[in-house]
């Protein structure tokens, strides 16, 4: 019980709870199936969503970083798992339905061969002896020889190798005994491996299946001076060059004090918001990285959400008409996403589409008014200025997590707000006067 | 024959799915529009209207059903079904005009966004889809004497018969049975096929030895998961409504 509840306690800090990407049917015989988008099985104290059994193998380890609450010279208690243990824990806690399977990490004990050996056996005994056919994320431990990680990679339903620091330079401070290059090995070598046994599948369909939901990383935002820009950059080449399947941010959490670490108080939970909501711009929205910030603006604007600033800074592209601007347009206005894109197009194929009606297919008039019009008519037949859209749409900056007191963030009263808000130049609104006192009034 | 007139026609089914296709059937044939198709059950009479009982008869339920897919599609069917299961006290008469649309436009029929039926049916649906698939994740199962696996639930919609299809595929070689105490009806499977029944009391067998230890250790493995600088007591209750943790385990004391 206590040795769960240290190794629970030392697992937390992983964020990838997901059990989605693989959809398998159960087997007679064997025991759970996979579901493609996941399924949550509770949620914690924090909000987060519970899929996995998320424990290590062991705390104990040999390493010293910075960031870790496990590292080596903090002071913690240490407990380690036998693999049986891991696969009756697990197994027990699937047929009572508490966990949708296992993500099976580890702190590195004596060597990453060996640490990887451990984690083989566990995953063996569950998949062979238990016919457990459930969802098992694991952690390839960097530095492991390529042989172990492959055999991982058939055992496991995802791998993941935590890139955690974004720069060589963060590395060194932070973590001076791993390097860029002992997690990007590992990184290329399951990518390569899962794109061989797509295409062996292809041919063959009994061929054994690589890591099939695909491979995800971590990277920790705050614990080192990176910018935002930086950080996204590094996620999209991610995507690009590995196919990776997910990129977590994980705000920093102090859980020591070093010279080399910043002092906070909080972890930057605002900016990790921010970060997850360009991941999906990258992902599902067509949008790069350079469009979204640039080396002149490297950090999200904590008051407007990525796609809104964006569009801000483009409003020569808009307004556009929704009944008929092409798809990846709508993907583009704020207040539209990928449900209310696909119902938009499919829902005009058999009409014209008019205001009310966008309300129905469930758009967000409260952002998108400002950048769709029907027949060349805003909402209210109002044209609006740049500044006035910005001012309308901080009204909803009540539904934002609390800023955090991260090394980059300042509180909300710091801002000079001219500044940081997009420059305020001004369109011709058709009826200024109108506009100025529905503004005052609060009525749009 | 035409309900032209002021008095509103409506049609009263069994309460059963197959009642509810003969009202479509009675409905086609009859060359009718009901205003309104409702349970026998309950219903309260108004006098401003005419009823017309509709009869339940495999033959003509079992025509509506394999048309639906046929004629409109099957994701139709799912939609219409699903809509079935749920509580909403129009829901026949949603399903009838849902369908009676479906008649005419084929598949088509569900890139009619901008239609009142068809948005409330695929949002009906949507609703219990959702309660399912939330249903599949934190419904707790306990083990009892006897190696059956054993869970209570208590959803707003009706979804055991959703959940039994998880769980037969999920647990395939295991025996388990899922109640829904609110609605006094139970799924047995026995490793087989599973099987919906009425009960109204259920003599439960003691725990499995080792059932509480497994119970505690998911309990701590709960507690020490969350990350206390990041407590967000909203979300969680809004991922996770009150309504289902009276049969969750993490709730449960010692």
């Amino acid at each position: 019980m206590e040795k769960l509840s240290i190794l629970t306690a030392a697992a937390k800090y992983d964020v990838a709870c997901t059990s989605s990407g693989s959809d398998r049917k159960g087997v007679r015989g064997g025991l759970g199936n996979t579901v493609g988008m996941g399924i949550c099985h509770s949620f914690a104290s924090d909000g987060r969503c519970i899929s996995l059994l998320k424990i290590l193998m062991t705390n104990d380890c040999v390493y010293d970083c910075k960031y870790c609450a496990n590292r080596h010279s903090n002071d913690v208690a240490r407990a380690a798992f036998t693999p049986e243990e891991i696969a009756d824990l697990t197994i027990n806690f699937y047929k009572r339905n508490y966990i949708e399977g296992l993500f099976l990490s580890s702190a590195v004990i004596k060597n990453a061969d060996y640490t990887t050996e451990l984690m083989c056996q566990a995953l063996h005994l569950l998949r062979y002896r238990y016919k457990f056919n459930g969802y098992i994320h694991t952690k390839a431990i960097p530095g492991a020889s390529p042989e172990l990680i492959s055999q991982l990679g058939l055992l496991a339903d995802r791998l993941s190798v935590n890139i955690e620091l974004p720069s060589q330079e963060g590395l060194k401070l932070l973590a001076p005994q791993k390097s860029k290059d002992s997690i990007i090995k590992p990184m290329r070598q399951i990518a390569s491996q899962i794109l061989q046994s797509r295409q062996e599948m292809v041919v063959y369909k009994s061929a054994p299946s690589f890591a099939p939901a695909g491979q995800s990383t971590q990277m920790i935002v705050g614990a080192t001076p990176d910018s935002d820009y930086k950080i996204l950059s590094l996620s999209q080449s991610m995507y690009q060059k590995f196919s990776l399947k997910r990129v977590f941010y994980s705000a920093y959490v102090p859980v020591g004090s070093h010279p080399n670490l910043p002092a906070l108080t909080k972890p930057p939970l605002l900016r990790e918001h921010r970060l997850y909501q360009a991941d999906w711009l990258l992902r599902f929205y067509g949008f790069s990285a350079s469009e979204l910030l640039s080396e002149a603006q490297p950090d999200f604007n904590p008051l407007l959400d990525p796609k809104c600033d964006w569009a801000l800074r483009h409003m020569d592209q808009f307004p556009v008409d929704v009944n008929s601007a092409p798809y990846d347009m709508l993907l583009r206005v704020p207040g539209i996403g990928v449900t209310s894109a696909k119902r938009i197009r499919i829902a005009r194929r058999t009409g014209k589409l008019d205001f009310p009606t966008l309300k129905k297919l469930g758009i967000v008039l409260k952002r998108a008014r400002y950048f769709v019009v029907v027949d060349g008519k805003y909402l209210d037949g109002v044209s609006m200025s740049e500044s006035f859209i910005v001012q309308n749409l901080l009204g909803d900056a009540s539904m934002l997590p609390a800023l955090g007191n991260g090394a980059q963030q300042t509180s909300l009263f710091d801002y000079d707000d001219v500044a940081m808000l997009p420059s305020a130049k001004t369109f011709p609104p058709i009826n200024p006067a109108e506009e100025s006192v529905k503004c005052i009034t609060g009525e749009l | 024959m035409h309900n032209g007139g002021a008095l509103k026609l409506v049609y009263t089914y069994d309460g059963s799915f197959e009642g509810l296709l003969c009202a479509v059937h009675h409905a086609y044939y009859e060359h009718q529009v009901p205003d309104e198709i409702l349970c026998e059950d309950g219903l309260q009479r108004d006098l401003m209207a005419c009823y017309v009982a509709v009869d339940t008869d495999k033959t003509k339920s079992d025509a509506v059903y394999f048309s639906i897919p046929k004629r409109i599609s099957a994701n139709a069917l799912q939609t219409a079904y699903r809509v079935f299961l749920s509580e909403a006290p129009d829901k026949a008469t949603v399903i009838y005009q849902y369908l009676r649309l479906g008649y005419s436009l084929g598949k088509k029929v569900d890139y009619l966004l901008d239609n009142d039926w068809v948005l409330r049916a695929q949002k009906i649906s949507r609703y219990v889809g959702t309660e399912a698939h939330r249903l599949a994740g934190l419904l707790r199962f306990s083990q009892m004497t006897g190696d059956i696996y054993y869970a209570a639930i208590t959803p707003v919609n009706n979804v055991l018969e959703l959940l039994c299809v998880h769980f037969a595929d999920r647990m395939p070689s295991q025996p388990w049975v899922i109640c829904d105490t609110g609605r006094k009806t139970a799924a047995v499977y026995d490793t087989r096929r599973w099987e919906v029944m009425r009960v109204d009391a259920l003599a439960l067998p003691d725990y499995a030895k080792g059932e509480k230890e497994y119970q505690r250790l998911w309990r701590g493995f709960y507690n020490a998961i969350g990350i206390e600088s990041r407590r967000n007591e909203k979300l969680r209750q809004k991922l996770m409504p009150k309504m289902y943790h009276k049969n969750m385990t993490e709730f449960w004391l010692d």
